[in-house]
């Protein structure tokens, strides 16, 4: 694909994008002013302290504003300042919930870095090639042999979880979040490749079409080896992801019937290994508790793990979180109490796992929903490009709809925990809540998403 | 089916998926708003929350709420909405404080009670353990200020939000001289300025601490006998306003008014009772109706006046009124003093309902029932507060002013926010010439009996005693319902002792002790109680 260098306007990301910096900037003022009023001292000083992370996430979405305009991108242009208001939105309230270090550290270990590896990825968006074509088996067993060490030598956290993995100086680096980038690459590149021999060699059954098993085999291998890595780490959340991706990149990459034989397959056999483990091996507490909190949040019952009671009641343990969300909304209401004036950090994990109970009660329903409707929106716009995309483009397809899966499992399951629709599962919401690596997979997944862009003609006037 | 058919596929689920999410906050915020309120100050919606969200264990609404029954969330939401809210002063009618909010040494705030004779008027509250009777109740939102909406715009920018003052028309004097009056013995007195209805003292016994009432040891102190006795007397009960007592002789003072303003007799009509009976008590009268006998052992006269009636307390006399007058005016004469099937008074706090008869239409079927109803016994049940209002219709030429406690309501910058409320309850209940009989009669009354003559000097005082017969073996209630008047005011006194005994040795004394207070020491200063020293929770 020849490069063009010519230097094109974005009006509508420019617009947007100066309403999303300004939104930042307004959020950081009124959270520093309410807290400032709460402890009755004069909000001016606190002000341009407070700037200076709007500042810093104005300039990166500008940087990457300029980048693609001096690239000659013109289409696709909302993108781009959705993440920009998410990311406003989630610094806004990680700075109403947390001390200030927060923000930063948000900003040097996700942000920062997750822009820088954007911005290469728009310069260079032929490296979406040289994935395809030479890393992707490093990046695919990389991305396993890092979850499978941190199985076993990983960090132990406060809570007792194994998630993170330090090598040598380097930061903890939590490698539940890399795999499921490198599952949606491996995946992506997995399905191209055997596509055309599955579909082309399965047999007929009546309704049925059998694909050959060998065909199968390394991928199942792969996703097999990574679930088992994740459930010794107690990380559900991560194994609900990937066997969400599994299942989505399956149903997208092949023809419907063999999908469907498969996944009949796939599911007789997932019950009879359920079955067989539901009897020979204690389903994790982490679950069971889960799944009493999510069934009733106010239940004084006491709450049992393997038919014991544990000593609380199911209000007073895994439900007392659900509870405190719920009255979080409905403390909300339709237009919220207001930035700083409302009790979210009564919520536990308020800045991670139910960040969005906490804009619920301070922002309101009405900022709550249109931020469902800003990642739908998200979505769509990331699946309009694989839609776009020549059919010859199977793995850059089949990336894009990976990577919109990624982030829809993430909100479905975030959110639906949260406002009690689904059982609580800790995962993080993508650009809002706190959590660096994850934001840095997130933006890298934007980055795949904005190099591949540039492969879309411009609409002709 | 191509790659293009199948994203559209996903893209289907994803909408349905944001509409679920969607839908669920929806259903979060509209359909169980009202049941999970994070915020509860009503204490009665309190509790049906927590049973709403099926809260098991039993909360006992009376006497008092506890809100830490109820989920976590919501207690921490109701602390940090009432650290930002100072409840309001609840001061007497001379600015004298009877509850406010104290510091305690630990930072915290509780809220001390300087009358605890008033703990059935005031009721009593302390964060998020709070009583559902009084006027800590009934003037709830207004004492937390939240109804304001200045105070509205300071709770949103997070200032402190001041309460409403409250003054009330009790006097701190005579609410004391009336608790002392009664002493321990069960029963209860009101005091109302006759002409305005304004409550100046309200005593009620067995009663309580309101400063100690939230230790729970305490409280079950106070019902510790109960489990044995049959006659448990419940302290939280206000016998002032909800007692439902036989008013026995008192109630002759309704079948006088009835009887003179209809024309069925005047004041000096003579009645000739009959030739007397004798048994082993003595000599005494009947008057017999429906097959059966009012007997009157009252007073030795056969032959008697209307007036003369009322003083011996004539049950032959008004027994035959009763029988003799038509049902229909019976009854209408004590729906106009204020004795109407069910109704409640029009007090700031909750109040009882009196009742003439079990089965009211039995008040027109039964003519024996009438007749002895009409002397005060049968199956009637009055509070004190209602016998007092009969006695203020009366002193008002046939007008019952409105009976209240709030005297003002004030914002805490001192501005009048609610006067103190006026008007009459009922109107022309009687004709004034009924009315200024009747008066004349109840001054008789006093005048005959000699009772106040060497205690209350230079005073007008006019009444009328009780004792109603309850229950076989026990002794009757000791009653006295009268006014007393100098150049100042005029106050009205009711008094009722639960099985005291006559009404003019027991209940009399007590009228006497507290006329004295509120005609010769009003609105004087009280010894002040203060919080004691050690910090309470």
């Amino acid at each position: 694909m020849p490069e063009r260098l010519r230097f094109v306007f974005r009006p509508l990301e420019t617009l947007l994008l100066v309403i999303v910096m300004l939104l930042g900037g307004l959020g950081f003022a009124l959270v520093t002013a309410a807290i400032q009023l709460r402890q009755e001292t004069n909000p001016i000083p606190a002000l341009s302290g407070a700037l200076l992370p709007p500042a810093v996430l104005a300039l990166a979405l500008l940087f990457l504003h300029l980048l693609l305009q001096w690239r000659g991108v013109e289409v696709e242009q909302v993108i781009l300042p959705i993440v920009g208001l998410l990311l406003a939105v989630g610094l806004t309230m990680i700075w109403r919930l947390r001390p200030p270090e927060a923000v930063w550290q948000q900003l040097w270990r996700g942000f920062i870095p997750g822009v820088s590896l954007m911005a290469v990825l728009m310069i260079y968006p032929r490296l979406v090639e040289r994935i395809r074509r030479d890393w992707v088996i490093g990046i695919s067993l990389a991305g396993l042999g890092l979850l499978i060490a941190t199985a076993f030598f990983g960090v132990v956290d406060e809570s007792g979880a194994r998630l993170a993995l330090k090598l040598g100086p380097l930061p903890a680096v939590q490698t539940s979040e890399l795999i499921k980038l490198a599952l949606i690459i491996f995946l992506a590149w997995y399905i191209e490749k055997e596509g055309e021999a599955v579909e082309g060699r399965a047999r007929s059954l009546r309704w049925l079409r059998i694909p050959a098993v060998r065909y199968f085999i390394p991928g199942l291998l792969y996703v097999s080896l990574a679930t088992l890595a994740l459930v010794m780490m107690s990380d559900f959340g991560a194994v609900l992801i990937l066997g969400a991706l599994f299942v989505a990149m399956l149903y997208a990459g092949f023809e419907t019937r063999i999908f469907l034989t498969v996944a009949a397959v796939g599911l007789g056999l997932s019950l009879l290994v359920g079955l067989v483990l539901a009897f020979t091996w204690e389903i994790p507490a982490v679950i069971q508790q889960r799944l009493a909190a999510f069934i009733n949040p106010w239940s004084n019952a006491p709450l049992l793990i393997d038919g014991q009671p544990a000593g609380v009641t199911i209000a007073e343990g895994p439900g007392y979180q659900i509870q405190q969300a719920i009255y979080a909304l409905i403390a909300g209401g339709l237009t919220g109490t207001g930035l700083g004036f409302g009790l979210p950090n009564n919520i536990p994990l308020a800045h991670s796992d139910f960040i969005f109970a906490a804009i619920l009660e301070e922002l309101g329903a009405v900022v709550g929903l249109a931020l469902l409707a800003f990642y739908l929106i998200l979505l769509l716009r990331i699946l309009r490009v694989a839609v776009l995309l020549p059919p010859g483009q199977q793995f850059e397809r089949l990336l894009l709809v990976g990577i919109s899966i990624h982030f829809f499992i993430q909100v479905l399951v975030m959110v639906g925990g949260t406002i009690n629709l689904l059982p609580l599962t800790g995962v993080t919401l993508p650009f809002l809540s706190q959590g660096g690596m994850a934001l840095l997979v997130n933006l890298t997944e934007v980055g795949l998403v904005l190099a591949i862009v540039q492969r879309l003609e411009a609409p002709s006037p | 089916m191509s790659l293009t058919q199948r994203i559209w596929h996903i893209v289907h689920v994803m909408l349905v998926v944001v509409a679920l999410l969607s839908g669920r906050i929806v259903y979060w915020q509209l359909v169980r708003d009202q049941e999970l309120q994070p915020v509860v100050l009503d204490p009665v919606a309190a509790a049906a929350q927590y049973r709403a969200l099926g809260g098991d264990e039993a909360i006992d609404l009376m006497p008092l709420v506890t809100l830490e029954a109820l989920p976590q969330p919501v207690i921490q939401r109701t602390r940090a909405r009432l650290a930002e809210v100072r409840r309001g002063v609840i001061y007497d009618r001379n600015g004298r404080r009877l509850a406010y909010d104290y510091e305690t040494e630990n930072g915290g705030r509780v809220r001390f009670y300087s009358e605890p004779s008033l703990a059935h008027v005031i009721g009593y509250v302390s964060g998020l353990r709070t009583g559902v009777v009084g006027i800590e109740h009934s003037f709830n939102e207004t004492l937390l200020g939240l109804n304001r909406f200045d105070a509205q715009l300071n709770q949103m920018v997070y200032q402190p939000v001041l309460g409403n003052d409250l003054y009330l028309t009790i006097d701190s004097r005579t609410q004391r001289a009336a608790a002392r009056a009664l002493g321990d013995r069960a029963g209860a007195v009101v005091v109302l300025d006759a002409r305005t209805g304004a409550v100046l003292a309200m005593a009620s016994q067995p009663a309580f601490d309101p400063n100690r009432v939230l230790d729970e040891s305490y409280t079950r102190s106070l019902f510790a006998n109960c489990d044995a006795a049959a006659d448990c007397l419940n302290p939280f009960f206000h016998r002032a306003v909800q007692g439902a007592y036989v008013p026995g002789s008192t109630w002759k003072t309704v079948t006088l008014i009835a009887a003179l303003d209809t024309g069925q007799a005047s004041p000096e009509t003579v009645f000739d009772v009959g030739p007397p009976l004798r048994d082993e008590q003595g000599s005494y009268y009947v008057y017999r109706i429906g097959g059966s006998e009012v007997v009157d052992r009252n007073h030795p006269d056969r032959v008697l006046d209307l007036t003369r009636a009322y003083l011996v307390s004539a049950n032959a006399v008004f027994g035959r009124l009763g029988g003799e007058m038509d049902p229909a005016v019976f009854v209408d004469y004590a729906a106009r003093l204020g004795f109407s099937r069910g109704e409640t008074l029009p007090l700031e706090i909750s109040t009882g309902a009196a009742q003439l008869a079990n089965d009211p239409q039995a008040i027109y079927e039964n003519d024996f029932l009438r007749a002895i109803t009409a002397i005060g016994q049968g199956e009637l049940l009055t509070s004190p507060l209602n016998m007092a209002l009969v006695v203020a219709a009366v002193l008002n030429e046939g007008d019952i002013p409105r009976p209240h406690l709030l005297q003002a309501v004030r914002h805490p910058s001192g501005d009048l926010l609610q006067a103190e409320p006026s008007g009459n309850w009922i109107s022309n209940t009687m004709r004034p010439e009924t009315a200024r009989q009747v008066r004349q009669i109840m001054i008789a009354m006093v005048r005959d009996s000699g009772m106040f003559s060497n205690m209350l000097p230079g005073l007008t005082i006019g009444g009328k005693t009780g004792t109603a017969e309850t229950v076989e073996g026990r002794p009757p209630h000791a009653w006295f319902i009268g006014f007393v008047e100098n150049e100042e005011r005029t106050v009205v006194i009711a008094v009722v002792v639960e099985h005291g005994g006559q009404g003019g040795i027991v209940a009399a004394p007590i009228f006497a002790e507290v006329a004295d207070a509120a005609m010769n020491h009003l609105g004087e200063p009280v010894q002040e109680i203060v919080p004691a020293p050690v910090a309470v929770e």
